[in-house]
This record gives C-alpha cells, structure tokens and sequence, in this order.
C-alpha cells in the first residue's frame, strides 16, 4: 500500500489526537489489566510477581466482589427502569398536555443536573434516616396501613432502596431532558390524526410515541445504565454495609483494606460488564438511530 | 646565660602557649559532637534488632541528613531551623482539627518566627503524594511534617518514603511520650519514625438522663450482651469499614474475646488470624457467632450506620441510648449544638479499650528537616498538649500535659467516668493501656462484612 503526502498530513496532524488517546484511555486500562494480574507498569503498590489470587478471589463461589458486581447491575437495572418510564411518561406528558406552568419551572426541575453527586446523596440521606421527614412519613403511612409493623430502613438498606432514590432523583430529570427533544420532533399531526380517529393517549403512545422514538429510548436506557453503575457517591453514602456496589468495593479495597490487587481486579470486571452492555445497547441501536434520523 | 635571651625564650613560649591553646581549643570544639547511628533490622514479622554505634562528627553542618542529624545538639538543630525558616505540615480530621491545627501553626509562627503552614487534606493522598515522590526520585519534596495512622504510616515507611531517623531519640520532648507509643502504632515498629502526637479514644457513649453508671450499664465487655438482649434496639455500632468507632470497638471486644496476649505484638498471618477468630472464644461461640448473636438484638439489625457521624446521629436522635463512640466526635457534637450535653455520659468498658496514638513522620525528601524537628518538639511540649483535649476532645500524647489541662475541661461529660480513665496519670503509669494490631483489625474490617454483614 503506497502512503501518499495527503495521507502522511492526515497522520502528522492526527498524531497529538493518538498520542492523547493512547496516554488518557489505552495506558491506564493497560495497567488496571496488568494490575490485576500482580503487575503495574507505574508504582509499586502490587507485588511485581504474575498471579491471579485476584481472579480466584473474585471468582470464588461466594466471593463478595461477584455478588456486589449482580447487586450493582441489579440496581442500576431497576434504577435504570423506573427513570427512564418515569421521564419519558413526564416527558410525554408535557408534550401531550403542554402545561404553562412548566415554562416556569422547568429550570427548578434541572437542579439534580447540576447538583455535585456527593450532595444529592447526603441530602437524600437526610431526608431517609430514621428521622428523616421523608422516612418518617413513609414509615408512618406504612404502618397506618398495616403493611409493616415496624419502620423500615430506607437507607443504608440491604435492598439498596436509598440508592435507587438518590439514582432516580438525578436520572429522571437527565431522562426527561433526553426524550422532551425526540417528543417535540414528533409531527403534531400525527396525534391530530389519531385523535380524530378516536384514538385515546395511550393508544397514541403505543402507537405513534413509543414506535417514533423507540431508539432514543433504548439510548437514554444505556447512558443511564451506564452512568448508574459508574457512579460511587450514590452508593457509598446511601448504601448499606451488604451488599455494595462494587465501586465502593473498589472505593475501600484502596483506600481502607489498601488491596491494589482485588481492586484492580474488580476494575477489570467493572470494564467488562460496562463495556459488554454498552456494546450491547450501542451495537444494535447506533445504526438504526442513525438511519430513523435520515 | 643571657638574660635577654631568657625573657625572649619565656614570651615565645607563652607565646606559643597561648597560640597552641587556641588551636587546640577550635579542633576540640569542632569534635565534642558524636555520630549515633542507629542501624534497625528486621528479622521476620515485627521483631527488631537496633544497634547503636556512635562516633565522632565534623563539624559546619549546613543542612540535615541521616547521620550528621545524630551530630548536632538541639540549640544548633534550633538554629539551623530558624535558617531554614518555614516548616510545611500535612493533616487531616474533622473542621474541629483543621481550625485546631491551623491555630496551631500560627502559634508556632508567633513563637519562633518559623513560617508554618498547615495543610488540611487526606492522609491517603498526602502518603500517595510522598510514596509517588519516592518512587519517582524527586529528592526535595513540599511537605515537612504529615500526620498519619499505622496503616499509611507503615505504607511510607515500607516504601521508603519516611525520613529513616530516630525522632525519639533526638526530639527532647519525645520523652514524655509512653515507651510503647513510642515505637509502635497500632503495634507496627515504627522504630521512632513516627511520633505521635495525641491519642484518640473510644468509649461507650450512653444517655446520662436515663442510664446511671455502672448499675443500669454494661460496665464490662462481659455483660454487653445481656445488657443488648434486655435493651433491643438501643445499641449500635459503626460499620468498622466506614468509621474507626466501629473497627476500634470491635477490636477491642476481640482482644476482650480471645485475651489480650492472643493480639499483643504479635506477628501476622491470614493462617494465624482465621484460627483465632474462628476459635471457640466466650459463650461458647467463635467471634463471628458472636458478633451475629449481638446484632439480633441492634438498632435495625442488620443495618449498621454508615461512618462515626451517622453513628452519633442515632444517638442524637434518641434512636440509640448505647453506643461506641470516639471521645473527639461526641465532644465536637455537644460543641456544635447538635447533642444535647445533658444526654451525654461516658466510659470504657471492662477489661478496656484499644486506641491508636497518632503522630507525626518526616517524608523523606522534606525540604526542611531541621524545621519540621522543632515542630514536632514544640507540638510535644506540655502547652501545646494541654491544648488537645481542650480542643478537639483527644488525650495529649505526653502523659504528663493531662496536669495542664484545667480542672473545667476535664470535668466535661465526654470524658470517661471511670477509674482509671478519669485520671488520665494514672491510667497511663498503671493500666490497662491496650492497643490495636492494625493487621489483625484490617483483616477483622474485611472478614466482618462476610461473616456478619453478609449474613
């Protein structure tokens, strides 16, 4: 293959964009991999020998890293499932009904999108500990009701019921702004059309929302997905000591236990399982996306 | 003879007296000082050799090292630090600590006109920071002084990253300081790179208004668990991974478990940890059945409070009326107006409670060495010691400062009310004075949220 001036140009002035990506993406998932294997390529925090006690660890039966590792992709699903119905039938519905009030108050409603993580969580904590108004009347309702006999611990929880709060909290409103765009594109009358036909509104979602849109949806599913998983603050503040989301295992393996190896290691697997479900979503949706635009 | 010649012989020879004396005198000042250097070997787990061989030095030292620091009297360390004129100090803690140290820092500057800065930070990223330097060969670093745990205090040292000098041999205030905390953290051989410099403790925290001590109290280790049984739901503890009340309680209610000596100064090993803590202990149960059979009987079994200030905020809340506590956060807690100091009452169970003193260490590439030398010994000097529990609600690290401390301050109801805790003299000349194995509590924290957590 004959290399021509244009294309020695294109490399020339791609070079710094190369050199960025291999130092910024590929070097540092190079050494998590080797580092879960006893090696680093930078600092000597793992002993330099080949093993693979991290995989055997990690792997065991009833190793706590692959429970936390269901458990995370467990919440982030269910996370994942109720802000994504929730906005995109917020989203529908401002779209459907057109509320003047919302002109008002959608800046109100972008709030989570600029709160720092860390400070969703601990308000959210304040509003879930056992004197929390939130946990108070919830409790409360539900022992008038007679559904508990006694209050029950909606954060630091074991069914991770605090994170999904504090993941909804902020997911929804990043949902919502992603569906409100694909909504407003959708030809008004269409709906106009279906109405006259004698359709009602969930009949024009089924049938003309959902199918329109259908790819977005799938998208905003994968980028909250993602990004529920990647999260630590969430997790480390509203979480329980059993189970934990594997980045806050990963969170104390460096920062309190001091085990480079294990956390490294879960590392990997974390790389794996996002990047697996990425593909996943992103494999099948991209160039479907891509065509519905065209 | 000549009588000329005599009186001329007699002036050279005083002459010469007089010059030889001053030679003499400036060679002999130049070699009064002498060179220890202390060599520590390490055979195999925690036990050291250390071997001291001194010898003479020169003299006109313009900037410390290893050896010659071993050289100087303390004036001239004095006045080589006054030279170097800043001393750079890394900690961490709560805001009470970070405003408390920061104070402090100004004080030193007021006394010595030794510029000092205090930076509040991680004590995790401040050891990486130091280790990364090591490893990287920068020889002059921008910290002089860092406040450290055993944990990451033992991770500097293995990695080299710790000035490699005896503090307690040359810090004249270093003396008041108990042997044992001396030259070990959590029982890690420091060897006298570390010194601590106060001592945080943990006691039981009980609700005052409605408990008496020790009659409706588990005084002791042994009754806790009846106590929990007879009182569901009023006891609590940290989650030992988020919160040093939790693991310090629990190593504590281990030593109590399998005895002291199981723990003391011993060496570690994953083999030797499992057959203590899956070893028949107390009631017949390994430590584990144990732990599981208490949290029946918690606040919310089987929920433990995330971190210390989630655990006090259960107490604060009414929601708990017994719990491990660290003396500093309830004090801190009563200051700021969050606890009610009526609620608040204090002691250490019987046998007693392991606490870790916290220190100082010199990085190795400290820019100013001389100056960090002074700090450390104006931090140990009894004014600045008796400041500590005053302050931010922790024992000063020199035993003798607690006589400092005015009767006002030590009548607060944070402090234990128990002998020997209510005499912190006392305490420390006759015991029990325990401490923590950072190894066999780090595996403990990591086993716990299998064998309790998980269960």
């Amino acid at each position: 293959m004959r290399v021509t001036r244009e294309d020695l140009i294109s490399i020339i002035f791609l070079l710094p964009l190369y050199i960025f990506i291999i130092i910024m993406v590929f070097i540092p998932i190079i050494n998590v991999i080797l580092g879960s294997f006893g090696i680093s390529i930078f600092g000597e925090q793992v002993n330099a020998t080949f093993t693979l006690a991290g995989y055997k660890e990690f792997l065991a039966p009833e190793s706590p890293y692959l429970y936390s590792l269901f458990f995370t992709i467990y919440v982030s699903l269910i996370a994942t499932i109720i802000s994504v119905l929730a906005g995109y039938l917020f989203a529908v519905y401002l779209t459907v009904k057109k509320p003047p009030i919302w002109s008002k108050i959608s800046t109100v409603m972008t709030i989570p999108l600029f709160t720092p993580y860390i400070v969703g969580a601990f308000m959210w904590w304040t509003l879930l500990w056992p004197r929390g108004y939130l946990s108070l009347l919830i409790n409360g309702l539900l022992m008038k009701l007679g559904v508990v006999h006694e209050p029950i611990p909606l954060v630091n929880d074991p069914y991770g019921i605090g994170i999904l709060f504090g993941e909804v909290w902020i997911r929804f409103v990043i949902a919502v702004a992603i569906f409100y765009g694909p909504l407003q594109m959708i030809n008004p009358e269409l709906i106009d059309a279906a109405r006259s036909l004698g359709a009602g509104t969930w009949t024009i979602i089924r049938k003309i929302f959902i199918p329109l849109t259908k790819y977005a949806l799938i998208a905003t599913s994968a980028i909250i997905l993602l990004a529920t998983m990647a999260g630590v603050s969430i997790p480390l503040i509203l979480g329980g000591s059993w189970p934990q989301f594997l980045n806050v295992m990963i969170y104390l393996d460096v920062t309190t236990r001091f085990n480079y190896l294990m956390a490294y290691t879960s590392g990997v697997f974390y790389i794996i399982a996002s990047a697996t479900l990425g593909y996943l979503f992103f494999r099948f949706t991209t160039r479907k996306v891509v065509l519905q635009t065209r | 003879m000549d009588s000329k010649l005599v009186i001329t012989a007699t002036i050279v020879l005083i002459v010469g007296i007089i010059i030889g004396w001053g030679i003499a005198s400036a060679m002999v000042s130049g070699k009064v000082q002498t060179v220890t250097t202390t060599i520590t070997q390490t055979t195999g787990g925690t036990q050291t050799v250390t071997t001291t061989i001194t010898q003479t030095a020169a003299p006109g030292v313009e900037k410390l090292n290893k050896k010659n620091v071993y050289t100087l009297s303390w004036d001239q360390i004095e006045q080589l630090a006054k030279k170097e004129g800043q001393v750079v100090w890394y900690g961490f803690g709560s805001t009470y600590e970070r405003d408390f140290f920061t104070q402090l820092c100004q004080n030193f500057t007021a006394e010595t006109g030794i510029k000092c800065t205090y930076v509040h930070g991680s004590w995790f990223d401040t050891v990486q920071k130091i280790i990364s330097e090591k490893e990287a060969g920068k020889e002059t670093g921008d910290i002089d002084v860092v406040l450290a745990w055993s944990k990451p205090f033992a991770m500097a040292y293995e990695a080299g990253a710790v000035w490699d000098v005896n503090l307690a041999e040359i810090i004249p205030n270093s003396k008041g300081i108990p042997f044992v905390a001396r030259y070990f953290h959590d029982m890690y051989p420091t060897n006298g790179r570390h010194l601590p410099i106060l001592a945080w403790w943990v006691g039981f925290l009980y609700r005052r208004d409605l408990y008496k001590y020790p009659d409706d109290l588990p005084k002791s280790f042994d009754e806790l668990l009846d106590w929990v049984k007879k009182h569901p739901g009023k006891f609590t503890y940290c989650d030992p991974n988020k919160g040093g009340s939790g693991h310090t309680f629990l190593m504590g209610l281990a030593e109590w478990f399998y005895g002291y000596d199981k723990f003391a100064f011993v060496k570690f090993t994953e083999e030797h940890a499992k057959e203590i803590f899956y070893s028949k202990g107390k009631y017949g149960m390994n430590f584990w059945e144990y732990l599981n059979e208490l949290e029946k009987y918690l606040y919310q079994p089987g929920n433990y409070p995330q971190g210390n200030k989630a655990t006090i905020e259960l107490f604060e809340a009414g929601e708990v009326t017994l719990e491990p506590m660290w003396i500093s956060i309830t004090m801190q807690e009563v200051k700021s107006g969050r606890l009610d100091p009526n609620w608040v009452g204090m002691y250490i169970p019987e046998p007693t409670m392991p606490g870790p003193f916290d220190g100082v260490f010199i990085p190795f590439n400290a820019p100013h060495k001389a100056a960090a030398l002074v700090f450390i010994n104006w931090l140990l000097s009894n004014k600045v010691q008796a400041l500590i529990p005053q302050k931010i609600g922790a024992y000063p690290a020199v035993t003798e400062a607690w006589k400092n401390v005015p009767d006002e301050v030590k009548k607060q109801p944070w402090w234990p009310i128990n002998p020997p805790y209510n005499d912190l003299i006392k305490w420390r000349e006759f015991g029990p004075l325990w401490f923590r194995h950072a190894d066999y509590m780090f595996w403990m924290m990591k086993t716990w949220t299998d064998e309790v957590a998980r269960k």
